[in-house]
Order: structure tokens, then C-alpha cells, then sequence
């Protein structure tokens, strides 16, 4: 990350400034090629496929004028699309569980999941029913190749409509000081979410889930608030680094988060949590599975609701965990549009929020537990049982470690609940040398972190 | 200020920020990693993961330049004081909770830079349960700066100040205070992973050209014969791993008497490295095979 993203960002810089757009957007696919197949080489491959597939079955849905031709296209679009994330995510969960109904020995070849597939292939669907619906014109190749691969965005988002981003990249005059200020701000208040604060909660929830067997209640609510931030940190700043990056190049990617532990409702939560997803959701899946419905009714919205939902949750990974996850988000939304609707009882606002606090809290449970047995014993420890206010944890982290994740994950408390967001930060800046100091500050202090042994990937880098 | 000047503001200030404390670093060098640290010494702070960090940096350049062989074990032998040894400079690398996981990132960092090294290989069951510090990813960059350096450098100044005793010398003992745990029940029972893991770096030292010497601590009196049998298994499973000309130094034979605890006292401790010293002395004097396939 310290050559390769300035070098990249200088080098299109340069290109812009010499007028040299073409240039400058190989520039930019190049070094999306480059940070793809960093990894792991043949990831390329699935990347590549996914992208000739798309493009070309747009390009076929943008030349045919006959409507059921077209749908079938898209539906085919679609289809392949499914199955490739099917073959490479799902296929073991599938076969496993189908085994236990069928016993019959399931030996699949160990594939190693691409890099951001459950992301692109969100974009490739939604590039295909805009393009279907006539909103965006089928693109070119090269256009489609940089938009699927924009390396910001293409392993976890924020996840970018084709309208919303290429675009600007097509008419882009390059960044300008403004937007590399914004980006970099972003950029660093990001980074420090992830490496400084967000790593430190999972220090806490990797020592509790390793034994949720012996959990005293304490310990299973410390685990259970610990994930809650460290998961909206490490993605938050994820997208921030990502919005920054995009910045820098003089992009506009849409935004991730908004606050959203300071929601008073479920409904309020998405609309706060990985918008973009939310929007997927809400657009891709929800609308036309009602538009299925001649009349839809409360009990019918609810239903679709919860399936949207459960598609959500098995769509973060392959494990019953997720679905579950999924499954109580689409029955809280559900709820909560019955409460809205029917019901129609005011809850003072604080209650509000502390029962959809809870809820979100407790539902993540089910989202880091590695399977249903550890979600379950962690849960049991939430409620009233005989070992309350056991805790062991000074005895495996010493005084130091503890004083530092205290300070630490207050300040990441304090952020979430009360502190302004980041693209209020980037928004609210006042350019001065004392803020240039802190925002320099940040970076530092996260580059100390990221080289000590406390580092952890991503969370939303393992979907 | 323009947006410009406060780019170029943000960008400076990392770099000349980063580049002093980078520096700064460099010229402490507190973990002796940087330039020739020939005849220098450097000791350990604090326990635990602080101990690790501290040893596995070390093992880059302060032991390759300063000591002909590495005592790896747990805290069983971390207090046994190898500068007692007279015919060959060893630096214990004995880490306090420390198992064979941690011994090897020691060893393959210093058979790197000195693969003829004489590697004394503490045969113990608590070496072989699984579990480890983890891994210092960063190596050697975490000497330039990294929160483990931060830590080292509190207690340095802790040190400084008189606020805390030196409990390690340059030779990478821990000075227990006291014996800590009096008859500490230990897993007899082999890790199979584990088990692995010793065989492979007994094999990997060998390979290198180290000399492997191996070296069965002594277990406190009522803790062997409640279990006799089993130490009996466990130690007849770990001779196996060393080769006939390799010799295992066993201060559990008949004469030897210790009285101590899971973890001996100063005087036990002498006691035991003085016994090492011995059949080192009368191995040398008879010249301590090589590796074959040095």
C-alpha cells in the first residue's frame, strides 16, 4: 500500500494533467489488474470471465429490441451470474447439506474464493437490469473492464451503480487539489478506524469466541458489544479508505455509512448500514419480487421483506449463521413496518434506539460465530445463568494490553455513538496547519499499528 | 491555506515525522538489530509476549554475531544463567509460557545468519502443547516502529527510572525472583502437531549444519513418579527425534537430585546448568560431532 497507491494516484495525476484521459484510465484498469491479481493470480481469471460474460450479454440486451428476447437475456445474464458465485461460494454449503438428507460423500476440490466476488457480481446484476431497463447504454470492453475492477471498490465496495461511477471516470478531468484533500482526510480517518480501533475490539472478540464454552455473562455481552463495533469500524473504515481512494482519482463512490448505531428502528439501521447494499436490496430484490404480487398487502410485504433479507444474509457467506442473521434482520424489518403501520405506539426515543441497539448487537452474534453451536453458547451466556462475573481475561492479557484496548475502544465507542462521521469530517475540514497535523497524526499512528502484531484482514474481505 | 499547501502539509509532516522517529529508532536500537553489535549487550524486558518479541528480534543479529549456540526451552530452563557455561557461548532462548512454535521462529531467523550454530534443544512436555505468542509478522520492521517497540521502549524507561528490576541478563536468562509454582501438573500427552513441529526443527538444524544437542530438564520428584510411566513414553518418543551421535543430556538420571519445584530455584538452576556444563565440557574435549550433513 505505501508504493503502490502513490505511485498510482501520481501517475494519474500526471496523465490527467497532460490531458491524457485515454491514457489515464489504462493507467487506472492497469492498476486495478495489478492490485486483483496481487494476491492470488488466477483470481484474474474469474474477474476476466465475469467481465467478457457481462459485457457481452449487455451488448446482445442493448442490440435486440424484441422485450421477451431481452428478458430472456437478462434472466440468462442473471442466471450465469448466479451460478458462477453458486460454483465458487456455494457449492460445498450445498452439497453438505444436502448430503445429510442424501448420504452420499461429498469430496469437492478446494477452490480458493476470488477476491470481492459476492461484490462485482452484485454489479454485474445490477449492470445487467439497467441495461435491460434502458438506463445506462451497453459500454465498452475497456469502460466496463475499469468500472468492474475499480480496485477501491472491487473487494468490498462501497458497491457502485454503472450510471454513478463510469461516468465520472469517462468524463473525469482529473482529481483536482479539493478532491485529493477530501480523499486524503477520508483516507486516513479511515485507516485509523480499521488498524487503530477496529482491530483493537477483535483482540477482545477473538479471546471471547475462542471460548464460548466457558462464557461467563460478563464476558458474552463484552464479546457481543466488542463485535458490534469492531464490525462497524473495520467496514466503515474499509469504505472510507475506499470513498477516499476514489477521491483521490477524482471519483465520487457513494457512500456506506451513516451513523447508523445512532438509528431509533431496524428500518432506520439500513438505511444507515451498507447503503449501497441496502439499495441493492431494496431496488434489485425487494421491488421485484412485490411487483410479483397483483395487490400487496402488509402480511405480503413482510413475507418479501424476509426473503430479501435471508437472500442478504446467505449472499455475506455459506453458513447457516449468515442465513440466520439474515432471517432475524428480515423479521425485525418486518416488525417494525407492522409497528409502523399498525400498532402506530410512539417508544420514547431512547428506548428506541436501546432496543434496536440490542437487537443489532445480538444479531451479530449469529455473523461472527464460526457456527451455529458457538452462536447458540453465546447467546445462552447473554442470558442469566450461574457464572455471571467470571472473567479470566486479566489472567491471559496483561495489565498493559488491557489499559490500551480500555482507552482504545472507548474512543471507539465514544466515535460511534457521539463523535461527527467521516464525510462530515472531510465535509466540516478546516484547512489549517494544525488540522494537516492531526491528519497526519492519524496516518502515522496507523502505519505504527499496521507494523505490530495485533493486524487483522478485513472482515468483509472474507465474502 | 489553499487545499494544495495543505496536501503538501499532510504529506511532509508524515515524512519528516515518520522519517525522525524512523531514525530515532534506528539509533536506539534496542533490539540490537541494526549494524555490527559485536561484543555489545543487549537484555531482555518484561515477560511474556514482551520476552518473545525481544528474544526473536535478537535472533537477527545480536545472538548470530555474539554467541555460538541457542538453549530453546520454556520457562523451565528460562531462569538457567548459560553464561556459567565455560567451553561454548550460549544465549538462552527460553521463553516464560513459551513452546516449540516460538522456538522455531528463534531458531529459523538464526540458522539464517549462522546455520553452524550449537542448537540445545530442551525436551520438556510442556514444549510440546499447542499454543504460541503468534507470529511477529513484521520481523525486523517492527524494530523501526511498531507498538511491541513502544512497550520496550516503557519499559526501558520504567528500568531507567529504578521503577523495575532487570530480571534478564545478556545472555537471555530470567532471573525468577522465586520459585513461582510449586508442583505444577504438566500434559504428559504428545501433541501430535505439535510433536511434528520439534521433529521438523530438530530435522531443519540438522539440515542447516547446527549441532543438536538435546537436553531433558529436570521434573520435580512427586510430579515423575506420579506419572512415570508417562514421562517414561514421552521422553522414549523424543530420544527418537535426535540421531546416536547426538547427545542428550538427561538431569533426570540417578545422579542427579533435585528437589525443586516445576520451575527450580536460583540454586537449583545453577545447579542444572553446572551439570549441562559438564557433559558439554566432556563432549567437547572429545569433540562434539558435527552434523552429518554439515
Amino acid at each position: 500500500m505505501f508504493a503502490f497507491l502513490p505511485v498510482v494516484v501520481a501517475g494519474y495525476y500526471g496523465l490527467c494533467r497532460a490531458k491524457q484521459g485515454l491514457l489515464a484510465q489504462v493507467w487506472m484498469l492497469l492498476a486495478s489488474i495489478v492490485f486483483y491479481a496481487w494476491g492470488r493470480l488466477e483470481h484474474l481469471v474469474w474477474l476476466v470471465v465475469s467481465i467478457l460474460l457481462n459485457w457481452a450479454i449487455a451488448k446482445i440486451i442493448a442490440r435486440t429490441s424484441d422485450v421477451s428476447t431481452r428478458k430472456q437475456w437478462l434472466v440468462l445474464g442473471i442466471g450465469l451470474n448466479i451460478c458462477l458465485l453458486g460454483t465458487l461460494k456455494y457449492a460445498k454449503f450445498i452439497l453438505t447439506n444436502l448430503s445429510y438428507i442424501f448420504p452420499v460423500p461429498v469430496v469437492l476440490p478446494e477452490v480458493w474464493l476470488p477476491l470481492g466476488i459476492s461484490f462485482f457480481t452484485i454489479q454485474q446484476v445490477m449492470f445487467l437490469v439497467d441495461c435491460y431497463e434502458g438506463l445506462v447504454p451497453a459500454s465498452r470492453l475497456f469502460d466496463h473492464a475499469t468500472f468492474v475492477s475499480f480496485f477501491p471498490c472491487v473487494s468490498s465496495g462501497p458497491i457502485s451503480r454503472v450510471r454513478q461511477l463510469l461516468t465520472q471516470i469517462q468524463r473525469t478531468q482529473g482529481p483536482s487539489a479539493q478532491t485529493i484533500t477530501g480523499g486524503l482526510v477520508l483516507f486516513a480517518i479511515g485507516l485509523f478506524k480499521k488498524v487503530v480501533l477496529a482491530d483493537s475490539f477483535a483482540q477482545i472478540v477473538d479471546l471471547i469466541f475462542n471460548h464460548t464454552k466457558t462464557l461467563s455473562g460478563i464476558q458474552a455481552w463484552l464479546a457481543t458489544f466488542a463485535y458490534t463495533f469492531q464490525i462497524y469500524l473495520d467496514f466503515s473504515g474499509y469504505s472510507d479508505m475506499a470513498i477516499g481512494i476514489g477521491l483521490m482519482f477524482g471519483l465520487v463512490v457513494p457512500m456506506n455509512f451513516d451513523a447508523p448505531y445512532r438509528s431509533c428502528s431496524i428500518i432506520e439501521f439500513w438505511q444507515r448500514w451498507h447503503i449501497t447494499l441496502s439499495k441493492f436490496i431494496t431496488v434489485y430484490l425487494y421491488t421485484p419480487m412485490i411487483r410479483c404480487f397483483k395487490q400487496v398487502s402488509l402480511v405480503k410485504a413482510c413475507i418479501v421483506t424476509v426473503l430479501a433479507m435471508l437472500i442478504a444474509g446467505l449472499w455475506h457467506g455459506p453458513s447457516w449463521t449468515f442465513v440466520t442473521f439474515g432471517f432475524l434482520h428480515g423479521l425485525a424489518l418486518s416488525v417494525n413496518q407492522v409497528w409502523r403501520k399498525k400498532i402506530k405506539i410512539k417508544m420514547p426515543t431512547i428506548l428506541s434506539w436501546l432496543v434496536t441497539f440490542l437487537f443489532v448487537s445480538i444479531a451479530f452474534v449469529f455473523f461472527r460465530s464460526p457456527d451455529m453451536m458457538v452462536a447458540f453458547e453465546t447467546c445462552g451466556a447473554l442470558l442469566p445463568h450461574g457464572n455471571w462475573f467470571g472473567t479470566e481475561l486479566d489472567k491471559v492479557v496483561g495489565r498493559y494490553e488491557i489499559a490500551q484496548l480500555t482507552v482504545l475502544s472507548a474512543v471507539g465507542v465514544l466515535a460511534s455513538f457521539l463523535g461527527p462521521t467521516s464525510s462530515q469530517l472531510a465535509q466540516g475540514l478546516t484547512l489549517s496547519r494544525r488540522s494537516a497535523l492531526a491528519y497526519a497524526s492519524l496516518l502515522l499512528v496507523s502505519f505504527l499499528f499496521m507494523n505490530s502484531t495485533k493486524g487483522h484482514d478485513f472482515i468483509y474481505f472474507a465474502f | 491555506m489553499t487545499y494544495r499547501a495543505f496536501n503538501l502539509h499532510v504529506i511532509l509532516i508524515v515524512l519528516v515525522l515518520g522519517g525522525a522517529f524512523l531514525c530515532f529508532n534506528y539509533w536506539v536500537n534496542i533490539y540490537g538489530v541494526f549494524g555490527d553489535v559485536s561484543g555489545k549487550s543487549y537484555s531482555p524486558l518484561g515477560g511474556g509476549t514482551t520476552e518473545y518479541v525481544f528474544k526473536y528480534l535478537f535472533s537477527y543479529n545480536y545472538i548470530p554475531r555474539n554467541f555460538d549456540g541457542l538453549m530453546i526451552g520454556s520457562s523451565i530452563t528460562d531462569n538457567w544463567d548459560t553464561s556459567r557455561l565455560n567451553n561454548v557461548k550460549v544465549y538462552n532462548a527460553s521463553l516464560n509460557g513459551g513452546r516449540i512454535a516460538d522456538a522455531k521462529q528463534i531458531v529459523d531467523v538464526v540458522l539464517k545468519y549462522r546455520p553452524n550454530m550449537l542448537i540445545i534443544f530442551v525436551i520438556h512436555p510442556i514444549m510440546t502443547q499447542p499454543s504460541s505468542f503468534g507470529v511477529l509478522e513484521k520481523g525486523i520492521w517492527a524494530a523501526l516502529g511498531s507498538l511491541e517497540l513502544f512497550r520496550a521502549y516503557y519499559l526501558k524507561l520504567q528500568f531507567e527510572l529504578g521503577f523495575a528490576p532487570q530480571e534478564f541478563n545478556s545472555f537471555g536468562q530470567y532471573d525468577f525472583p522465586e520459585i513461582r509454582k510449586k508442583w505444577n501438573e504438566t500434559n504428559v500427552d504428545i501433541s501430535e502437531g505439535t510433536f511434528d513441529e520439534y521433529r521438523l526443527l530438530v530435522e531443519h538444524a540438522r539440515y542447516s549444519g547446527a549441532r543438536v544437542v538435546g537436553l531433558i530438564s529436570p521434573i520435580a520428584g512427586p510430579l515423575f513418579k506420579k506419572n512415570r510411566e508417562a514421562y517414561r513414553r514421552y521422553y522414549a518418543r523424543m530420544r527418537r527425534l535426535f540421531k546416536p551421535w547426538e547427545p542428550i543430556i538427561d538431569l533426570n538420571g540417578p545422579e542427579y537430585d533435585f528437589t525443586d519445584g516445576t520451575h527450580m530455584s536460583r540454586i537449583g538452576a545453577r545447579q542444572a546448568i553446572d551439570a549441562v556444563d559438564l557433559q558439554l565440557d566432556a563432549w567437547m574435549s572429545e569433540g562434539l560431532p558435527m552434523s552429518c550433513h554439515s
